[in-house]
């Protein structure tokens, strides 16, 4: 399931157009993966930035914990694999990045000479995200994730078929994150200030992710409204399915429902980016 | 040979926002913004063949890379059609894209921090070239600009020459019919200057590329572009060959006269005296086709005349005079 397979452009592509197509987008990725790849201070500071980052959280929970054995019927071990992977795996990728990226394009005029490549604008960013994206999960997360599990311990998935679901999920909710900001991003085609966007994006998901605090601490109503968002899909309910809060039948249910939202937002982003185009070629960006 | 570039009556308005002044101006366009027109290309016609070279000149400002942005497909004209290869480039934007190679001078299309070939090679993929297709262009490019000290190393090493090279080199990979480029030796050194215009000269007429460019320097057009269209405030001001360009501005010649002693007024018919200094004297000629023996055969018989020259005015002279005049 990818956001291409559900774009309504896709569906008038010829199956050769669509390999192609995906062709030219793996270009992208590996080509953007090399450029992380040259710059190695930096994903070493990333990779230390995450470890003092997921360090801090197990922290607070150990602290809120302090000698509880449950706290909303999670246990202090959950709730530690729950930092751990969801700061790792889920809610690493800081993705309003790429509104300040569209943001700084269309200030700069950059984005004229990306419009004269015969690709499409969000395929390409998306695929030029997933390299340094894919890179970090090999050269960060997995080493952060081995490193403080064997400090901290760590909760196997609640059981195989929770553990294959999760993968899915995490696929989901990098192409959520991903098609979240497009949304923003494009957004600053009429706003022009793709700053606070940017900021607005990341409150957004920070809150509403459960990427901070878990959903089932948040007070009802929040709660039942935050589940339904495409952002919960983002960290939450990936977390949720890994650490067995509902069975497997429930998970594979929400797992189609965030497909869902996938396919919303890749529709909503594609008629964005159709006006945001005819935006640009009538005032020039 | 087919028209492959066709304007009809283009103009292109921008809506630029006001600027009130003071804090009262600045709540009021907050609240009700106000815009005033700007019109960046007004009712430009022209028509481009398979393999000609063309300058599109003009000063900052004057609507160039507005129309090469209609022409890329990046900017739809306000009122007027473009047609390029057959297609609306807005309309079309991604088929036309396939088919052109754009260089803007200022940016580069290369990945900063990778090696210039892993550049090309995505270019491999986003204009899905064939294979050997891709070797033999990229050979041919590799050879013409002599990009294989520098193919390896990352493009922020390279010098502005040598990414110019590579920039050009990367928008021909997929043999494009067309070649736009927007200013392409903007900032280069001489040397580096003279590559380029010599690659594009080649170009043009061994693969039958056709090239647009606009310009600040004279010297690309006349090196590479027959063709000149020139431009100023959004408006056509001459399209027609380098040669013509003189007469339609009504440039004259310059006869220069030196005499062994002071020849007191001197008159030759079809000419103006336009200074006098000792024993010189300096006239605007008409364009009548005369030649430099016809005038001083013109002189009166026994002018104690020494030396005798005829200037053509420079282009670059020809443009200044006309701009001067225009702003005065």
């Amino acid at each position: 399931m990818s956001l291409f397979a559900l774009s309504p452009l896709a569906a008038r592509l010829t199956g050769s157009d669509l390999l192609a197509t995906l062709r030219t987008f793996s270009a992208f990725t590996r080509a953007a993966a090399r450029q992380q790849a040259e710059q190695r201070s930096e994903l070493l500071a990333i990779a230390f930035g995450t470890m003092v980052d997921v360090f801090a959280r197990i922290s607070i929970w150990r602290s809120v914990y302090h000698g509880r054995q449950h706290v909303a019927g999670v246990t202090e071990a959950e709730m530690i694999t729950y930092a751990l992977i969801g700061a790792t795996l889920l809610s690493h990728w800081d993705g309003a990045l790429i509104v300040r990226e569209i943001g700084k394009a269309i200030l700069s005029g950059q984005i004229g000479a990306t419009l004269m490549r015969p690709v499409s604008f969000p395929g390409a960013l998306f695929a030029e995200q997933l390299g340094p994206r894919l890179l970090q999960f090999g050269f960060v997360c997995l080493p952060v994730i081995t490193i403080l599990s064997a400090v901290y311990g760590i909760a196997p998935p609640a059981s195989l078929g929770h553990g294959l679901l999760f993968l899915v999920y995490i696929v989901v909710s990098t192409t959520l994150l991903f098609l979240i900001a497009i949304f923003f991003g494009l957004l600053s085609f009429w706003v022009l200030e793709a700053h606070s966007l940017e900021w607005f994006m990341r409150g957004l998901t920070a809150l509403l992710s459960g990427g901070l605090v878990p959903l089932w601490f948040f007070p009802p109503v929040l709660g039942t409204v935050a589940h339904a968002l495409p952002f919960a899909w983002i960290t939450y309910h990936p977390m949720a399915c890994y650490l067995g809060q509902n069975d497997l039948l429930e998970s594979a249910t929400l797992l189609v429902g965030g497909c869902g939202w996938v396919a919303a937002l890749a529709i909503v982003n594609h008629l964005l980016w159709r006006s945001a185009s005819r935006h640009v070629t009538a005032h020039g960006g | 040979m087919s028209l492959i570039i066709q304007a009809d009556s283009v103009s292109k308005i921008f809506q630029q926002r006001k600027r009130l002044p003071g804090l009262s101006g600045t709540l009021r366009g907050l609240l009700k913004p106000e815009t005033v027109p700007v019109r960046a290309v007004e009712e430009i016609s022209f028509a481009i063949r398979a393999g000609e070279a063309v300058g599109y000149l003009g000063p900052n400002g004057a609507g160039k890379s507005t129309m090469i942005k209609m022409l890329t497909g990046i900017l739809a004209p306000s009122t007027g059609k473009v047609h390029v290869l057959g297609r609306q480039p807005v309309e079309e934007r991604v088929a036309n894209a396939r088919e052109i190679g754009v260089v803007f001078g200022q940016r580069s299309q290369l990945w900063w921090d990778l090696p210039v070939s892993d550049s090309f090679d995505l270019a491999r993929h986003i204009y899905r070239i064939d294979p050997a297709r891709f070797a033999e262009n990229r050979a041919e490019m590799v050879e013409m600009l002599a990009l294989g000290s520098f193919l390896d190393r990352p493009v922020r090493q390279l010098s502005l020459g040598q990414r110019m090279r590579a920039d050009i080199a990367m928008a021909l990979l997929h043999g494009p019919k067309i070649l736009f480029l927007d200013e392409p030796t903007i900032g280069l050194d001489v040397v580096a200057k003279d590559v380029v215009r010599k690659f594009l000269a080649r170009i043009n007429r061994q693969r039958g590329t056709t090239i647009i460019l606009t310009t600040h320097d004279l010297q690309d057009i006349e090196e590479i572009c027959p063709r000149l269209i020139m431009v100023d405030d959004g408006r056509l001001l001459f399209d027609g060959p380098l040669r013509s360009l003189r007469r339609s501005f009504g440039a004259r010649r310059r006869l220069r006269l030196d005499f062994y002693t002071d020849p007191g007024p001197i008159w030759i018919g079809g000419a103006r005296p336009v200074g006098s200094s000792g024993t010189q004297r300096e006239f605007e000629v008409d364009e009548d086709g005369r030649s430099l023996i016809d005038l001083i055969s013109a002189l009166p018989p026994g002018t104690p005349l020494r030396d005798a020259s005829l200037h053509e005015p420079g282009i670059e002279e020809v443009i200044r005079t006309h701009y001067q005049r225009r702003r005065a």
